[in-house]
């Protein structure tokens, strides 16, 4: 038979990049390009059985049984590592060639020590060799990138608890001056004033109250953030809780000319647990949007129950909002649109915090709404229903109920280094006829006791020298040191820092309950009446 | 275009304009991504609007930026995953032009939706190498010229590159001193 393929060196290469030529006793005359480069040419002119170690067919030892092979031929050389020579033995005139390509373990190898011309272009190992490499450089690229995101979160994080540390701080910052303007004002308003110098101080209380609220709010946020916001579920009357909670909003419905429709008949139970300063928040908040944003027409609240879940809804008549409005309204800072913080102020966070609060209570807050026609809120919220024989003993929250009396018994110290608040708390007690005297600072404040034996102490947390906890500690070790018939001296702490660590460090030390600033004569008569 | 031009872009922006602005030139160019995945495969609108916005940062025209862009691929992507591709191509310029074509048909099989050049080497002598360019695109020649360029100054050849004729498929000749 004839050649049918005379091949030039180059096409040989081309095709079998690790050809062998063989002269007719089994010498080697030429190699292609894998074995040139990889044995440097050391090859040429030795005999090839004593080069390379034939694998397949087994049993081939010496040349005149190679000549003969005419099936598939797998050479290792030992001079060329690492590869692998896959190819047939074919003869032309009075030489024989191993026609053979180059075989790789894609597995197991990088591509460095190869070049393209080591793979023949008649099969595709170059691209299952580059597409092993490439995997193995991809997924490095992945986890390179994995590990920069991780990085940029971590960062950000960061970022972001050192704004909700820098909030908190700024918030109690805030708190300490602002509690000497609304308390100042509370204690004018209960003197003897015009009617224009009545009007500008309600204007001076309505905007510290605004931005006591605010205050609150950055601090809630904080505390959500570093998830340090617990919830404090206790057995509470639903009904009663809800029309408390939305009696202020009731009020400014009717000063705007709005209709407020309250309807809570539902089967759910009187009594159910819950928290009820996070669920009156959320309420009220709610409730205040609806109003702020209702021009004519109606407020509408209802409840329905499914199981343990209720869900209360605040309906208004105002002017809806737009899939847009609604996409952002639940973001922080964000109102519905630019013109809606413009037109009606805000912060943004009410809403935010209400979803979030809703959440960590275990539901969810929505909203629905058509543009023209109002918006319906509806907070659902699992609320089961409180055990029956203690349902009798829970007392509503909502019992502000002042009690004026000369003194009952009570010898007070104020302990305060701060003026405003020492001049505050004495209009408040004089109001209720109660006697009280003043230490502005813990050490000061110890001593006063142990030379009076006061049965109540309004003691601030932040003080030089000696602070309100150490205060604390001293008079108790003072107390457990003494007669232990002499009456306990009832300690409330008063201080803007009103965060959970702090309320836990005021009860450890020794505390008997903790107030936060700015105080109101209803939560301190309650509080002191809760003592006695 | 691929992701890897795109990395290679957003390392050319902020090596000369720094991180912060690496950030609004992705913004002017409407791309939401700040790191691109080498193998994902991007619309070439994308490409020039991310070349256009650095363009906009560099103050220079889009082509001057295509063209520098194409000379920092190679660096680039001789530093990156594909560094042992870009090795295996040749350790000399006419080695890598003669391979040039191969190298794309071998990663055309990792990336069956990237639309790969073919590069066809017509001469090549002892002053030179004229090399024939063809593809899908159209605009991205000035691009090809800086890859050239890139590739001159990789294997360390004093040289220039210039288009042949504005004939297609288009041709560049790769000017050298006689080795």
């Amino acid at each position: 038979m004839s050649p049918v393929l005379s091949l030039s060196t180059d096409e040989i290469s081309g095709l079998f990049p690790g050809y062998v030529r063989l002269s007719a006793l089994g010498v080697i005359e030429a190699v292609g390009p894998v074995l040139t480069r990889r044995t440097k040419g050391s090859l040429i002119g030795r005999p090839f059985m004593d080069c390379v170690e034939v694998m397949r067919p087994r049993g081939i030892s010496n040349f005149d049984d190679l000549r003969t092979c005419r099936g598939q031929l797998i050479i290792r050389c030992p001079e060329a590592a690492g590869i692998v020579l896959k190819g047939v033995v074919l003869q032309r005139d009075d030489h024989f060639y191993i026609c053979a390509g180059l075989s790789v373990d894609v597995s197991g190898q990088s591509s460095g020590s190869y070049r393209f011309e080591d793979f023949s272009m008649a099969d595709s190992t170059l691209e299952t060799f580059l597409a092993a490499d490439l995997r193995r450089n991809l997924l490095i690229e992945a986890q390179d990138l994995a590990t920069s995101l991780t990085e940029a979160r971590n960062r950000a994080e960061a970022a972001d608890k050192a704004k909700s540390r820098f909030l908190a701080e700024i918030s109690h910052e805030i708190r300490t001056p602002l509690n000497g303007v609304i308390g100042i004002a509370d204690v004018m308003a209960h003197g003897e004033l015009s009617s224009e110098q009545a009007g500008r101080l309600k204007l001076i209380r309505s905007s510290g109250r605004t931005l006591e609220r605010l205050l609150n709010d950055l601090l809630d946020l904080a505390k959500l953030e570093n998830n340090r916001l617990q919830l404090a579920p206790v057995q509470i009357d639903l009904i009663a809780e809800i029309r408390d909670a939305l009696g202020p909003v009731e009020a400014l419905a009717r000063v705007r000319g709005l209709d407020f429709i309250i309807d809570l008949k539902t089967n759910s139970p009187d009594h159910v647990i819950a928290d009820p300063i996070r669920l009156r928040q959320v309420l009220s908040n709610l409730g205040f949007n609806a109003v702020k944003f209702t021009q004519k027409g109606s407020i509408t609240v209802s409840m329905t129950r499914t199981g343990d879940d209720v869900a209360i809804t605040i309906a208004d008549t105002g002017p809806g909002l737009t899939d847009k409005a609604m996409a952002r309204l639940f973001q922080r800072f964000e109102q519905g649109d630019k013109d809606v913080s413009i037109r009606y102020g805000g912060s943004g966070l009410g809403l935010t915090l209400s979803r979030e609060f809703a959440r960590l209570m275990g539901g969810d807050l929505n909203v629905s709404s058509v543009l023209g026609m109002g918006s319906r809120f509806t907070v659902t919220l699992p609320l089961p229903p409180a055990p029956p024989q203690e349902a009798a003993s829970i007392a509503s929250s909502s019992q502000p109920t002042l009690r004026p009396t000369a003194g009952a018994g009570i010898r007070g110290l104020v302990v305060d280094d701060n003026p405003a608040n020492l001049e505050i708390l004495r209009v408040m007690f004089d109001a209720f006829g109660i006697e009280i005297d003043f230490a502005d600072g813990g050490r000061a404040g110890v001593e006063a006791w142990r030379k009076n034996r006061y049965n109540l102490i309004l003691m601030d947390l932040q003080m030089p020298e000696m602070n309100g906890l150490e205060a604390i500690s001293k008079i108790r070790q003072l107390e457990a040191d003494g007669d232990s018939n002499e009456e306990k001296t009832r300690i409330l702490i008063v201080s803007a820092d009103a965060t959970e660590e702090a309320i836990a460090e005021s009860l450890a030390a020794g505390a008997d309950g903790h107030l936060a600033k700015p105080l109101r004569p209803e939560s301190l008569f309650r509080a002191v009446w809760s003592l006695f | 275009m691929y992701g890897m031009v795109h990395r290679a872009a957003r390392e050319l922006a902020i090596l000369r304009h720094g991180e912060g602005k690496w950030n609004s030139i992705a913004e002017r160019a409407g791309v939401s991504e700040r790191e691109f995945i080498s193998a994902e495969v991007f619309s070439d609108a994308v490409t020039i609007s991310i070349v256009s916005a650095v363009a906009d940062a560099d103050g220079s025209p889009i082509d001057q930026t295509l063209l520098e862009l194409g000379r920092h691929w190679i660096d680039f992507a001789g530093r990156s995953a594909y560094s042992n591709v870009m090795g295996m191509a040749g350790d000399t310029l006419p080695e890598f032009c003669r391979n040039l074509d191969r190298m794309h048909t071998s990663i055309q099989a990792t990336m069956p939706d990237a639309i790969m050049p073919s590069f066809e080497v017509e001469t090549m002598d002892d002053t030179g190498i004229t090399l024939i360019y063809r593809s899908q695109r159209t605009g991205l020649e000035t691009f090809v010229q800086g890859l050239l360029e890139g590739l001159m100054a990789r294997f360390k050849v004093d040289g220039a590159v210039s288009r042949v004729d504005d004939a297609h498929p288009v041709r560049f000749r790769l000017t050298y001193k006689p080795v």
